[in-house]
């Protein structure tokens, strides 16, 4: 597997847009929140990151990864009632 | 009296709809949680189950489930920590239940964490403040 560059979070976000993504943190600001990374996972469907995240945390049992979705949480024209 | 430190998380909301805040689960997976005061439980979808090895065959127990479009059974479990900002909650109960594709988080954030504190929700700003 290629090895990805550390990237801020808003890079991928931009390059990755209207997709989910994986993240393997490496820097954090003062609070602990991540800040950049490197891109492990991405596709459309959540189910794209679950074994490449499984697979990472048992390789590296310390790791801190985030996962989100690039864009909007709710799809526009869309009402969230749960 | 005592005051405890106001903590302000920033979130997101777009289109004045529903607000979202990062959280972290078990100090190593951050993720993204929808803030719902209309849920007793924490929830979390059964990807982030998988991906945190949480023993799904094996719940605390199982707890009856009733929202606006069905009744069902699902997991209960124990997450050794929720963490928002900076406010942390130990050995939290959280359900885990199949969320819809069309909402794109990993959780609910439910009253089983928000009571543990003074929850104000500042809307305009897509912020939660926990103190």
């Amino acid at each position: 597997m290629q090895t990805q560059p550390v990237q801020t979070l808003e890079a991928i976000e931009r390059i990755y847009h209207d997709q989910w993504v994986l993240v393997k943190e490496t820097e954090w600001d003062k609070r602990g929140n991540p800040l950049k990374g490197i891109l492990i996972a991405h596709g459309t469907e959540r189910d794209a990151l679950t074994e490449p995240c499984i697979q990472l945390h048992d390789q590296e049992t310390d790791v801190k990864t985030y996962a989100f979705f690039a864009g909007d949480i709710v799809p526009e024209g869309t009402v969230v009632l749960l | 009296m005592t005051r405890r430190r106001a903590d302000r998380i920033q979130g997101q909301r777009k289109r004045k709809g529903v607000l979202t805040v990062p959280c972290q689960l078990n100090d190593k997976y951050h993720r993204t949680f929808l803030v719902d005061s209309g849920v007793a439980f924490t929830v979390i979808s059964q990807q982030l189950a998988r991906e945190m090895k949480l023993d799904i065959t094996h719940p605390l127990r199982q707890i009856q489930i009733a929202s606006a479009h069905q009744v069902a059974q699902a997991p209960v479990v124990r997450l050794d920590s929720l963490q928002v900002g900076d406010k942390k909650v130990n050995h939290l109960e959280v359900l885990i239940v199949d969320l819809p594709v069309a909402l794109r988080v990993d959780g609910l954030l439910g009253v089983n964490f928000l009571e543990k504190y003074r929850v104000t929700f500042e809307f305009e700003q897509a912020t939660l403040v926990l103190r």
